[in-house]
Protein backbone atom coordinates (compact mmCIF):
# COMPACT_ATOMS: atom_id res chain seq x y z
CA UNK A 1 0.00 0.00 0.00
CA UNK A 2 1.32 3.78 -0.97
CA UNK A 3 1.05 6.79 1.33
CA UNK A 4 -2.00 7.63 -0.59
CA UNK A 5 -4.20 4.66 0.85
CA UNK A 6 -2.37 4.56 4.13
CA UNK A 7 -3.84 8.85 3.94
CA UNK A 8 -7.12 7.53 3.02
CA UNK A 9 -7.48 4.83 5.99
CA UNK A 10 -6.61 7.67 8.03
CA UNK A 11 -9.34 10.14 6.88
CA UNK A 12 -12.13 7.14 7.38
CA UNK A 13 -10.57 7.05 11.11
CA UNK A 14 -10.72 10.46 11.43
CA UNK A 15 -14.47 10.37 10.37
CA UNK A 16 -15.35 7.70 12.56
CA UNK A 17 -13.87 9.11 15.73
CA UNK A 18 -15.44 12.63 14.56
CA UNK A 19 -18.46 10.96 14.07
CA UNK A 20 -17.92 9.20 17.73
CA UNK A 21 -17.01 12.49 19.52
CA UNK A 22 -19.93 14.88 18.34
CA UNK A 23 -22.56 12.26 19.12
CA UNK A 24 -21.59 11.26 22.60
CA UNK A 25 -23.52 12.41 25.29
CA UNK A 26 -22.44 15.56 27.35
CA UNK A 27 -18.62 15.39 25.70
CA UNK A 28 -18.35 18.37 23.55
CA UNK A 29 -19.36 21.76 24.96
CA UNK A 30 -23.00 22.84 23.92
CA UNK A 31 -23.26 26.94 22.20
CA UNK A 32 -26.40 28.11 22.94
CA UNK A 33 -27.66 24.43 23.67
CA UNK A 34 -27.01 22.95 20.06
CA UNK A 35 -23.54 20.88 19.38
CA UNK A 36 -21.53 21.12 15.79
CA UNK A 37 -21.48 18.79 12.84
CA UNK A 38 -18.22 17.72 13.20
CA UNK A 39 -18.47 15.70 9.58
CA UNK A 40 -19.22 18.92 7.43
CA UNK A 41 -15.69 20.44 7.99
CA UNK A 42 -14.11 17.15 7.91
CA UNK A 43 -15.40 16.47 3.99
CA UNK A 44 -14.16 20.00 3.33
CA UNK A 45 -10.70 20.14 4.92
CA UNK A 46 -10.01 16.58 3.40
CA UNK A 47 -11.39 17.51 0.07
CA UNK A 48 -8.46 20.63 0.05
CA UNK A 49 -5.59 17.65 -0.30
CA UNK A 50 -7.63 15.18 -2.52
CA UNK A 51 -8.33 14.57 -6.26
CA UNK A 52 -12.15 15.16 -6.91
CA UNK A 53 -13.61 12.02 -6.82
CA UNK A 54 -12.35 10.87 -3.58
CA UNK A 55 -13.35 13.87 -2.53
CA UNK A 56 -17.21 13.76 -4.02
CA UNK A 57 -16.64 10.23 -2.33
CA UNK A 58 -15.88 11.26 0.67
CA UNK A 59 -18.33 14.01 0.72
CA UNK A 60 -21.00 11.58 -0.09
CA UNK A 61 -19.71 9.59 2.78
CA UNK A 62 -19.73 12.21 5.31
CA UNK A 63 -23.55 13.28 4.07
CA UNK A 64 -25.01 9.49 4.23
CA UNK A 65 -23.69 9.31 7.89
CA UNK A 66 -25.70 12.76 9.12
CA UNK A 67 -28.63 11.66 7.30
CA UNK A 68 -28.75 8.35 8.26
CA UNK A 69 -27.92 9.54 12.29
CA UNK A 70 -30.24 12.03 12.23
CA UNK A 71 -33.02 9.97 10.83
CA UNK A 72 -33.86 12.27 7.99
CA UNK A 73 -33.62 11.53 4.04
CA UNK A 74 -31.05 9.31 3.14
CA UNK A 75 -28.96 11.35 0.64
CA UNK A 76 -30.20 14.98 1.33
CA UNK A 77 -26.74 15.39 3.34
CA UNK A 78 -24.87 13.85 1.13
CA UNK A 79 -25.93 15.61 -2.61
CA UNK A 80 -24.71 19.01 -1.21
CA UNK A 81 -21.46 18.22 0.98
CA UNK A 82 -20.47 15.71 -1.93
CA UNK A 83 -20.89 18.57 -4.67
CA UNK A 84 -18.92 20.69 -2.72
CA UNK A 85 -16.39 18.62 -1.93
CA UNK A 86 -16.00 18.02 -5.68
CA UNK A 87 -15.58 21.50 -6.97
CA UNK A 88 -13.36 22.75 -4.12
CA UNK A 89 -10.87 19.59 -5.30
CA UNK A 90 -11.36 20.59 -8.69
CA UNK A 91 -11.06 24.04 -8.30
CA UNK A 92 -8.35 24.08 -5.96
CA UNK A 93 -6.20 22.38 -8.74
CA UNK A 94 -6.98 24.68 -11.82
CA UNK A 95 -7.42 28.13 -9.85
CA UNK A 96 -7.37 28.41 -6.48
CA UNK A 97 -4.54 28.56 -3.99
CA UNK A 98 -4.86 25.69 -0.90
CA UNK A 99 -5.13 27.37 2.68
CA UNK A 100 -7.06 27.41 5.57
CA UNK A 101 -8.94 31.00 4.22
CA UNK A 102 -10.60 29.05 1.10
CA UNK A 103 -11.35 25.72 3.49
CA UNK A 104 -13.07 28.11 5.39
CA UNK A 105 -15.22 29.81 2.99
CA UNK A 106 -16.06 26.21 1.60
CA UNK A 107 -16.73 25.21 4.96
CA UNK A 108 -18.91 28.41 5.42
CA UNK A 109 -20.65 27.49 1.83
CA UNK A 110 -21.34 24.04 2.77
CA UNK A 111 -22.89 24.47 6.32
CA UNK A 112 -25.08 27.24 5.22
CA UNK A 113 -26.89 24.95 2.30
CA UNK A 114 -26.63 22.13 4.88
CA UNK A 115 -28.35 23.45 7.74
CA UNK A 116 -29.67 26.25 5.67
CA UNK A 117 -31.89 23.66 3.47
CA UNK A 118 -32.80 21.60 6.54
CA UNK A 119 -34.36 24.35 8.09
CA UNK A 120 -35.98 25.36 5.12
CA UNK A 121 -37.37 21.32 4.33
CA UNK A 122 -37.88 20.71 7.85
CA UNK A 123 -39.08 24.08 9.61
CA UNK A 124 -40.21 26.64 7.18
CA UNK A 125 -42.24 24.28 4.81
CA UNK A 126 -43.83 21.95 7.68
CA UNK A 127 -44.45 25.71 9.30
CA UNK A 128 -43.56 25.29 13.15
CA UNK A 129 -44.60 27.36 15.47
CA UNK A 130 -42.00 29.40 16.59
CA UNK A 131 -39.44 28.77 13.32
CA UNK A 132 -37.89 32.15 13.95
CA UNK A 133 -36.79 31.13 17.08
CA UNK A 134 -35.78 27.99 16.16
CA UNK A 135 -33.22 29.58 13.02
CA UNK A 136 -31.72 31.96 15.73
CA UNK A 137 -31.60 30.13 18.25
CA UNK A 138 -30.51 26.34 16.84
CA UNK A 139 -30.17 26.61 13.48
CA UNK A 140 -27.49 29.72 13.12
CA UNK A 141 -25.53 28.82 16.39
CA UNK A 142 -25.19 25.39 14.73
CA UNK A 143 -23.98 26.91 11.81
CA UNK A 144 -21.18 29.60 13.76
CA UNK A 145 -20.45 26.25 16.30
CA UNK A 146 -19.59 24.47 12.99
CA UNK A 147 -17.86 26.84 11.06
CA UNK A 148 -15.85 27.18 14.35
CA UNK A 149 -14.41 23.95 14.66
CA UNK A 150 -12.95 24.11 11.14
CA UNK A 151 -9.75 25.17 11.69
CA UNK A 152 -9.06 22.61 14.13
CA UNK A 153 -10.23 20.10 11.65
CA UNK A 154 -7.96 21.56 8.92
CA UNK A 155 -5.06 21.05 10.66
CA UNK A 156 -5.51 17.84 12.19
CA UNK A 157 -6.59 16.97 8.70
CA UNK A 158 -3.69 18.16 7.27
CA UNK A 159 -1.13 16.21 9.48
CA UNK A 160 -2.73 13.34 8.69
CA UNK A 161 -2.11 14.71 4.50
CA UNK A 162 1.20 15.52 5.43
CA UNK A 163 2.84 12.28 7.17
CA UNK A 164 2.73 10.40 3.84
CA UNK A 165 3.45 12.66 1.30
CA UNK A 166 6.61 14.63 2.66
CA UNK A 167 8.53 11.62 2.46
CA UNK A 168 7.89 10.90 -1.17
CA UNK A 169 9.22 14.57 -1.76
CA UNK A 170 12.24 14.57 0.32
CA UNK A 171 13.16 11.35 -1.55
CA UNK A 172 12.92 12.91 -4.85
CA UNK A 173 15.05 15.89 -3.81
CA UNK A 174 17.75 13.80 -2.36
CA UNK A 175 17.92 11.57 -5.77
CA UNK A 176 18.10 15.05 -7.96
CA UNK A 177 20.74 15.95 -5.61
CA UNK A 178 23.19 13.07 -5.64
CA UNK A 179 23.40 12.76 -9.45
CA UNK A 180 26.79 15.40 -10.31
CA UNK A 181 26.23 17.78 -12.78
CA UNK A 182 29.42 15.81 -15.40
CA UNK A 183 27.53 12.70 -14.94
CA UNK A 184 24.40 14.04 -16.35
CA UNK A 185 23.40 13.69 -20.05
CA UNK A 186 23.37 16.72 -22.55
CA UNK A 187 19.42 16.47 -22.67
CA UNK A 188 19.26 16.25 -18.84
CA UNK A 189 21.62 19.47 -18.54
CA UNK A 190 19.64 21.38 -20.90
CA UNK A 191 16.40 20.29 -19.68
CA UNK A 192 18.08 21.61 -15.72
CA UNK A 193 18.92 25.02 -17.26
CA UNK A 194 15.71 25.55 -18.65
CA UNK A 195 14.29 24.65 -15.49
CA UNK A 196 16.74 25.19 -12.20
CA UNK A 197 13.94 23.81 -9.85
CA UNK B 1 63.49 -15.95 37.89
CA UNK B 2 61.60 -14.67 40.21
CA UNK B 3 58.32 -14.50 38.87
CA UNK B 4 59.00 -18.40 38.40
CA UNK B 5 59.60 -18.45 41.71
CA UNK B 6 56.76 -16.20 42.75
CA UNK B 7 54.11 -18.81 40.28
CA UNK B 8 55.52 -21.83 42.17
CA UNK B 9 54.85 -20.22 45.46
CA UNK B 10 50.99 -19.39 44.38
CA UNK B 11 50.63 -22.74 43.08
CA UNK B 12 52.04 -24.77 45.65
CA UNK B 13 49.74 -22.99 48.31
CA UNK B 14 46.99 -23.21 46.29
CA UNK B 15 47.31 -26.95 46.09
CA UNK B 16 48.09 -27.20 49.59
CA UNK B 17 44.89 -25.33 50.81
CA UNK B 18 42.81 -27.55 48.17
CA UNK B 19 44.46 -30.49 49.94
CA UNK B 20 43.38 -29.15 53.24
CA UNK B 21 40.34 -28.28 52.29
CA UNK B 22 39.16 -31.58 51.21
CA UNK B 23 40.46 -33.29 53.61
CA UNK B 24 38.49 -31.59 56.31
CA UNK B 25 35.39 -31.21 53.94
CA UNK B 26 35.71 -35.48 53.61
CA UNK B 27 35.74 -35.59 57.61
CA UNK B 28 33.02 -33.68 58.61
CA UNK B 29 30.24 -33.92 56.11
CA UNK B 30 29.14 -30.76 56.26
CA UNK B 31 30.49 -27.29 56.50
CA UNK B 32 30.44 -23.32 55.57
CA UNK B 33 31.65 -23.93 52.11
CA UNK B 34 28.68 -26.82 51.56
CA UNK B 35 26.35 -24.26 53.14
CA UNK B 36 27.08 -21.46 50.73
CA UNK B 37 27.21 -23.28 47.58
CA UNK B 38 23.81 -25.09 48.71
CA UNK B 39 22.41 -21.22 49.23
CA UNK B 40 23.92 -20.61 45.72
CA UNK B 41 22.77 -23.16 43.72
CA UNK B 42 19.76 -23.90 45.09
CA UNK B 43 17.32 -21.74 42.77
CA UNK B 44 19.19 -23.18 39.94
CA UNK B 45 18.79 -26.35 41.18
CA UNK B 46 14.55 -26.19 41.92
CA UNK B 47 14.63 -24.58 38.01
CA UNK B 48 16.78 -27.61 36.43
CA UNK B 49 14.30 -29.98 38.95
CA UNK B 50 11.37 -28.59 37.30
CA UNK B 51 12.28 -29.11 33.65
CA UNK B 52 13.54 -32.60 34.46
CA UNK B 53 10.40 -33.44 36.24
CA UNK B 54 8.30 -32.04 32.57
CA UNK B 55 10.79 -33.94 31.11
CA UNK B 56 10.21 -36.96 33.36
CA UNK B 57 6.75 -36.43 33.15
CA UNK B 58 6.82 -37.32 29.26
CA UNK B 59 5.25 -33.65 27.97
CA UNK B 60 6.31 -32.70 24.55
CA UNK B 61 6.26 -29.44 23.24
CA UNK B 62 3.39 -30.07 21.34
CA UNK B 63 1.53 -31.13 24.97
CA UNK B 64 2.76 -27.49 26.82
CA UNK B 65 1.40 -25.74 23.51
CA UNK B 66 -1.84 -27.15 23.54
CA UNK B 67 -1.93 -26.36 27.46
CA UNK B 68 -0.76 -23.05 26.98
CA UNK B 69 -3.70 -22.46 24.74
CA UNK B 70 -5.86 -23.97 27.13
CA UNK B 71 -5.15 -21.79 29.77
CA UNK B 72 -5.51 -18.43 27.22
CA UNK B 73 -9.07 -19.87 26.66
CA UNK B 74 -9.69 -19.71 29.84
CA UNK B 75 -8.17 -16.63 30.18
CA UNK B 76 -10.62 -15.21 27.49
CA UNK B 77 -13.58 -16.95 29.33
CA UNK B 78 -12.67 -15.38 32.79
CA UNK B 79 -11.98 -11.81 31.20
CA UNK B 80 -15.52 -11.72 29.37
CA UNK B 81 -17.32 -12.99 32.97
CA UNK B 82 -15.57 -9.98 34.24
CA UNK B 83 -17.16 -7.74 31.36
CA UNK B 84 -20.28 -9.52 32.34
CA UNK B 85 -20.22 -8.57 35.51
CA UNK B 86 -19.35 -4.86 34.56
CA UNK B 87 -22.56 -5.28 32.61
CA UNK B 88 -24.84 -6.77 35.21
CA UNK B 89 -23.38 -4.93 38.20
CA UNK B 90 -24.36 -1.40 35.96
CA UNK B 91 -27.91 -2.87 34.69
CA UNK B 92 -28.72 -3.91 38.61
CA UNK B 93 -27.65 -0.10 39.32
CA UNK B 94 -30.09 1.26 36.94
CA UNK B 95 -32.94 -1.61 37.82
CA UNK B 96 -32.06 -0.52 41.75
CA UNK B 97 -32.17 3.25 40.73
CA UNK B 98 -35.78 2.69 38.32
CA UNK B 99 -37.56 0.04 41.44
CA UNK B 100 -39.62 2.19 42.43
CA UNK B 101 -41.46 2.74 38.85
CA UNK B 102 -42.22 -1.72 38.83
CA UNK B 103 -42.93 -1.18 42.99
CA UNK B 104 -45.83 1.29 42.08
CA UNK B 105 -46.73 -0.29 38.84
CA UNK B 106 -46.59 -3.61 38.19
CA UNK B 107 -48.34 -4.37 35.45
CA UNK B 108 -45.34 -2.63 33.57
CA UNK B 109 -43.18 -4.42 31.72
CA UNK B 110 -39.99 -2.13 31.42
CA UNK B 111 -36.24 -2.24 29.84
CA UNK B 112 -33.71 0.14 31.03
CA UNK B 113 -31.52 1.40 28.52
CA UNK B 114 -28.48 3.89 28.30
CA UNK B 115 -28.65 6.51 26.08
CA UNK B 116 -25.54 5.99 23.96
CA UNK B 117 -25.83 8.70 21.22
CA UNK B 118 -27.21 12.22 21.08
CA UNK B 119 -27.83 13.65 17.16
CA UNK B 120 -26.09 17.06 17.13
CA UNK B 121 -28.31 17.82 13.95
CA UNK B 122 -31.96 17.31 15.86
CA UNK B 123 -33.26 20.33 16.97
CA UNK B 124 -35.01 18.60 20.15
CA UNK B 125 -32.75 16.85 21.64
CA UNK B 126 -33.74 13.39 20.83
CA UNK B 127 -31.16 10.63 21.44
CA UNK B 128 -30.41 6.92 20.58
CA UNK B 129 -30.69 3.79 23.13
CA UNK B 130 -28.51 0.74 23.59
CA UNK B 131 -31.83 -1.24 23.12
CA UNK B 132 -33.63 -2.16 20.39
CA UNK B 133 -35.91 -4.82 18.94
CA UNK B 134 -34.28 -7.39 20.47
CA UNK B 135 -35.21 -6.10 24.13
CA UNK B 136 -38.72 -6.25 23.14
CA UNK B 137 -38.50 -2.60 21.64
CA UNK B 138 -41.25 -1.48 19.61
CA UNK B 139 -41.92 1.54 18.00
CA UNK B 140 -44.12 4.16 19.98
CA UNK B 141 -43.34 2.74 23.60
CA UNK B 142 -43.33 4.89 26.15
CA UNK B 143 -40.04 6.27 27.69
CA UNK B 144 -39.30 7.33 30.93
CA UNK B 145 -37.27 8.28 33.86
CA UNK B 146 -38.25 8.01 37.54
CA UNK B 147 -39.39 11.95 37.41
CA UNK B 148 -41.81 10.89 34.67
CA UNK B 149 -42.50 10.88 30.98
CA UNK B 150 -39.61 12.07 28.42
CA UNK B 151 -40.58 10.64 24.87
CA UNK B 152 -41.74 8.00 23.03
CA UNK B 153 -39.23 5.13 20.57
CA UNK B 154 -40.04 6.72 17.16
CA UNK B 155 -37.42 4.38 15.61
CA UNK B 156 -35.91 0.56 16.07
CA UNK B 157 -33.38 -1.03 14.83
CA UNK B 158 -32.54 -4.50 16.31
CA UNK B 159 -29.78 -3.41 18.49
CA UNK B 160 -30.69 0.28 19.39
CA UNK B 161 -33.41 2.73 19.26
CA UNK B 162 -34.51 6.28 18.76
CA UNK B 163 -36.59 8.40 20.95
CA UNK B 164 -38.17 11.77 20.20
CA UNK B 165 -38.89 13.76 23.07
CA UNK B 166 -41.82 15.50 24.41
CA UNK B 167 -39.69 18.71 23.50
CA UNK B 168 -40.30 17.96 19.50
CA UNK B 169 -43.39 19.32 18.34
CA UNK B 170 -44.33 16.01 16.71
CA UNK B 171 -45.27 14.86 20.59
CA UNK B 172 -49.06 14.41 20.60
CA UNK B 173 -49.66 13.46 24.45
CA UNK B 174 -53.15 13.23 26.13
CA UNK B 175 -51.92 15.38 29.39
CA UNK B 176 -54.42 16.98 32.29
CA UNK B 177 -53.78 18.66 35.50
CA UNK B 178 -53.79 16.79 38.22
CA UNK B 179 -55.35 18.95 40.58
CA UNK B 180 -58.03 21.01 38.74
CA UNK B 181 -58.19 17.41 35.89
CA UNK B 182 -57.97 20.36 33.21
CA UNK B 183 -56.98 18.67 30.03
CA UNK B 184 -54.89 18.75 26.96
CA UNK B 185 -52.48 18.44 24.58
CA UNK B 186 -48.54 18.14 25.91
CA UNK B 187 -46.51 19.56 22.77
CA UNK B 188 -43.28 20.84 22.03
CA UNK B 189 -42.83 24.16 20.82
CA UNK B 190 -39.81 26.02 19.22
CA UNK B 191 -40.53 28.54 21.71
CA UNK B 192 -39.70 26.87 24.40
CA UNK B 193 -37.71 23.75 23.81
CA UNK B 194 -34.45 25.50 24.39
CA UNK B 195 -35.66 25.91 27.88
CA UNK B 196 -35.97 22.16 27.64
CA UNK B 197 -39.51 23.31 27.82
CA UNK B 198 -42.89 21.97 26.50
CA UNK B 199 -46.83 23.28 26.27
CA UNK B 200 -49.96 22.10 27.33
CA UNK B 201 -52.04 23.09 24.38
CA UNK B 202 -55.89 23.06 23.55
CA UNK B 203 -56.91 23.66 26.89
CA UNK B 204 -60.20 25.10 27.19
CA UNK B 205 -60.82 29.13 27.63
CA UNK B 206 -62.18 28.80 31.30
CA UNK B 207 -59.31 26.17 32.53
CA UNK B 208 -58.37 26.48 36.15
CA UNK B 209 -54.89 25.59 35.83
CA UNK B 210 -52.66 27.55 37.76
CA UNK B 211 -48.47 27.78 38.12
CA UNK B 212 -46.84 24.98 39.61
CA UNK B 213 -49.70 22.44 39.20
CA UNK B 214 -48.45 19.14 38.11
CA UNK B 215 -49.58 17.90 34.73
CA UNK B 216 -50.17 13.93 34.24
CA UNK B 217 -51.00 11.44 31.30
CA UNK B 218 -54.49 11.02 30.91
CA UNK B 219 -53.92 7.52 29.17
CA UNK B 220 -56.39 8.12 26.43
CA UNK B 221 -55.86 6.37 23.40
CA UNK B 222 -53.63 3.02 25.04
CA UNK B 223 -50.36 4.81 24.33
CA UNK B 224 -49.22 6.28 27.43
CA UNK B 225 -50.23 4.91 30.75
CA UNK B 226 -52.21 6.82 32.93
CA UNK B 227 -50.84 9.02 35.29
CA UNK B 228 -47.14 9.39 34.12
CA UNK B 229 -46.19 12.61 35.57
CA UNK B 230 -45.25 14.83 32.89
CA UNK B 231 -43.89 18.24 34.19
CA UNK B 232 -44.91 21.02 36.20
CA UNK B 233 -47.02 24.27 34.56
CA UNK B 234 -44.67 27.46 35.02
CA UNK B 235 -46.34 29.78 33.02
CA UNK B 236 -49.50 30.40 31.24
CA UNK B 237 -49.72 32.49 27.89
CA UNK B 238 -51.91 32.92 24.54
CA UNK B 239 -51.26 32.52 21.09
CA UNK B 240 -50.58 35.23 19.65
CA UNK B 241 -52.55 34.82 16.35
CA UNK B 242 -55.87 33.07 17.70
CA UNK B 243 -55.74 33.81 21.58
CA UNK B 244 -56.15 30.11 22.59
CA UNK B 245 -54.66 29.56 25.83
CA UNK B 246 -51.57 26.93 26.63
CA UNK B 247 -50.04 26.01 29.76
CA UNK B 248 -46.25 25.80 29.81
CA UNK B 249 -44.91 23.04 31.11
CA UNK B 250 -41.04 22.08 32.88
CA UNK B 251 -40.27 18.35 33.55
CA UNK B 252 -38.75 17.45 36.41
CA UNK B 253 -35.01 16.48 34.59
CA UNK B 254 -33.56 18.42 32.26
CA UNK B 255 -34.86 16.14 28.85
CA UNK B 256 -31.42 17.79 27.46
CA UNK B 257 -28.89 15.59 29.62
CA UNK B 258 -30.33 12.63 30.78
CA UNK B 259 -28.50 9.79 30.43
CA UNK B 260 -30.25 6.86 31.08
CA UNK B 261 -34.16 6.40 30.82
CA UNK B 262 -36.87 3.06 31.15
CA UNK B 263 -39.06 1.92 28.22
CA UNK B 264 -42.20 0.57 29.11
CA UNK B 265 -42.47 -2.37 26.28
CA UNK B 266 -45.94 -3.77 28.02
CA UNK B 267 -48.70 -2.28 30.47
CA UNK B 268 -52.22 -3.11 31.45
CA UNK B 269 -54.22 -1.36 28.93
CA UNK B 270 -51.79 -0.61 26.37
CA UNK B 271 -53.09 -0.25 22.93
CA UNK B 272 -56.90 0.03 24.33
CA UNK B 273 -58.97 3.36 23.68
CA UNK B 274 -60.89 4.72 26.43
CA UNK B 275 -62.89 7.75 27.38
CA UNK B 276 -61.35 11.14 27.93
CA UNK B 277 -61.32 11.48 31.93
CA UNK B 278 -62.72 15.37 31.32
CA UNK B 279 -64.43 15.99 27.73
CA UNK B 280 -61.96 18.69 26.26
CA UNK B 281 -59.18 16.26 24.78
CA UNK B 282 -60.66 12.96 23.53
CA UNK B 283 -57.17 11.18 21.64
CA UNK B 284 -53.64 11.32 21.28
CA UNK B 285 -52.16 11.31 18.31
CA UNK B 286 -53.37 9.91 15.18
CA UNK B 287 -49.76 8.63 14.70
CA UNK B 288 -49.50 6.74 18.04
CA UNK B 289 -52.79 4.48 17.85
CA UNK B 290 -53.25 1.04 18.87
CA UNK B 291 -53.40 0.02 14.80
CA UNK B 292 -49.78 1.57 14.01
CA UNK B 293 -48.40 -0.17 17.41
CA UNK B 294 -49.68 -3.47 15.88
CA UNK B 295 -48.15 -2.85 12.57
CA UNK B 296 -45.12 -1.69 13.56
CA UNK B 297 -43.71 -4.33 15.95
CA UNK B 298 -44.64 -7.62 14.61
CA UNK B 299 -41.29 -9.14 15.86
CA UNK B 300 -42.81 -8.78 19.49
Amino acid sequence: MTGKYYRRVLYIAELALLFLIEGTPNLLPAFYTVKPLLLVPLAVSAAAFETPYFSLFFGVLCGLIIDSASGGVMGFTSIIIGFICYYESEWNKKYLKNNIYFVLLYCAAAAVCVVGLKFFVFCFIRQYDGADVLLREHYLMRLLYTWACTPIIYVVTLMVSRSFTKEKRRIKVKKRKHVPHSQRSSASRRRAKRNPL
Amino acid sequence: MKKQDHAKKILTTTFIVLIVTAAVTAAAGKNIFTDMYSAFMKPFQQTAAAVMEDRYMGRSKEELESENAELHAEVDELLKRVIDYDDIKKENELLRKYYGIKDDHPDYKVAVADIIRRDPNDDFYGFTIDKGSRDDIRKNDPVIINSGLVGWVSEVSVTTAKVTTLLSPEAKVGAMDMKTHDSGIATGSANYCSDGQFILSVISADNKIKEGDIVVTTGVGGVYPPGLVVGKVTKLDYNVFDTTPYAVIKPYDDLRSISDVVVITDFEGQGVIEEAPDTDVNSDSDKKNNTDKDTEGSDK
